[in-house]
């Protein structure tokens, strides 16, 4: 791992926007005959995801926040899984070449863990007050010496945010090209065929699993934020 | 270039990615869908409302009709009575009356009756005095005075109607 300030990597960006106009286009497809009247096809799904956001951020957040946060949290989702399911599919083209998900580079998952980050402060501020926001951060749940725990717990937040999304997407990836690549010997196209299909199905659940914790826990971590009683 | 390396750039144009992502969703997708999903809301509410006056007015229509013909019945049931009250007046009026025209008409005739047989018999009497005057004085060969004559028939008269 090297951090690099002025570096710039290509793939992660070119993957994460083809993530973004799947995302789009989907959505697009959902309002392309947008009806009042009993939703279908696609429609049918996008209403069913932002349906079940509202649900679930409803629960958590307070109803000022609410809106807003369902919005930010099935984009967040949608991107994810997009962008963690791409890592699964072969390009089309002669040899074993691979698109990448975006989130199997470190930077992308970083990326938007830093900005949760700071997101989660804006909230705290913006629903704490700014002396709530300070008590919160020195005084809870020791004074003075609470800053300590608080700043180890706001600092593992995005870095284990980060690491778990980076690292499942990444082995599914690996372990994924791993069996393609299995020496052509006896049965190794056997292997390849039951490996290969078992692992793609797992690794479509963990796709899916890890874009919803990743973004449950923003949600929550706002929420917490945003929730006075807290 | 390596899955692990972080750079400030790509974390960068990560935010920005899901930045516009929301921009771009929030304005073609979510407003839309969630406009759709509110009309169909209102329209749902709408129409159980609907729903609910229109029973409300069925039900209302139907006490309507059904006081309505209940009136009805009870107005057909006291005409018929008051048409049947009436006949049986009328009838017992036309009856009397009749009853007393014919007895009117029985005691007219029974006196009339009675009037042509009194005429009847006087002029019989006094044809009768003629003749037994006109035969006497034949019989007699002289004339006696008018006096006499009418005391006589008198006399003959009331012995003739003792006989009979």
């Amino acid at each position: 791992m090297n951090f690099s300030l002025t570096g710039f990597d290509w793939p992660p960006f070119i993957w994460g926007l083809l993530a973004m106009a799947v995302v789009f286009g989907f959505g697009l497809l959902a309002v392309r005959r947008v009806s009042a009247a009993v939703p279908s096809g696609p429609q049918n799904m996008m209403e069913t995801a932002l349906e079940t956001f509202q649900d679930l951020v409803g629960q958590m957040a307070p109803p000022a926040l609410a809106p807003n946060l369902t919005l930010m949290g099935l984009t967040l989702f949608l991107l994810l899984v997009v962008s963690n399911i791409l890592g699964l599919l072969p390009l089309p083209g002669i040899g074993a070449r691979w698109i990448h998900s975006p989130t199997a580079f470190l930077s992308m998952p970083a990326g938007l863990a830093i900005w949760i980050f700071l997101l989660i402060q804006w909230a705290g501020i913006k629903y704490k007050g700014i002396g709530g926001f300070l008590v919160g951060w020195f005084w809870k749940p020791i004074p003075v010496f609470g800053f300590v725990v608080n700043a180890l717990e706001q600092l593992v937040m995005p870095v284990s945010l980060a690491f778990r999304l980076f690292g499942n997407i990444l082995a599914g990836e690996l372990v994924l090209r791993m069996t393609t690549n299995l020496p052509h010997g006896i049965g190794g196209w056997l292997v390849t065929l039951l490996v290969g299909t078992g692992w793609l199905a797992f690794s479509l659940v963990i796709s899916l699993i890890q874009a919803l914790i990743f973004t449950i826990l923003m949600v929550a971590y706002m929420s917490i934020q945003a929730n006075k009683d807290h | 270039m390596s899955t692990t390396s972080l750079t400030a750039g790509n974390m960068i144009a990560a935010i920005v990615q899901w930045f516009i992502l929301l921009v771009l969703l929030r304005v073609y997708v979510y407003k839309p869908l969630l406009a759709a999903m509110q009309r169909r809301k209102d329209n749902i509410a709408k129409q159980i409302q609907d729903a609910d006056s229109l029973r409300e007015q069925a039900q209302q229509l139907h006490d309507e009709q059904e006081s309505l013909v209940r009136s009805a019945r009870d107005d057909a049931k006291s005409i018929i009575a008051a048409a049947r009250r009436e006949g049986e007046e009328q009838a017992k009026k036309i009856i009397e009356a009749a009853q007393r025209e014919a007895s009117y008409r029985q005691k007219a005739a029974l006196d009339e009756i009675q009037h042509e047989r009194d005429m009847a018999l006087s002029e019989i009497r006094g044809q009768v005095a003629d003749l037994v005057l006109m035969a006497t004085g034949k019989l007699l060969e002289r004339n006696i005075s008018d006096e006499d004559q009418h005391r006589l028939v008198e006399e003959f008269l009331s012995q003739a109607g003792s006989v009979q």
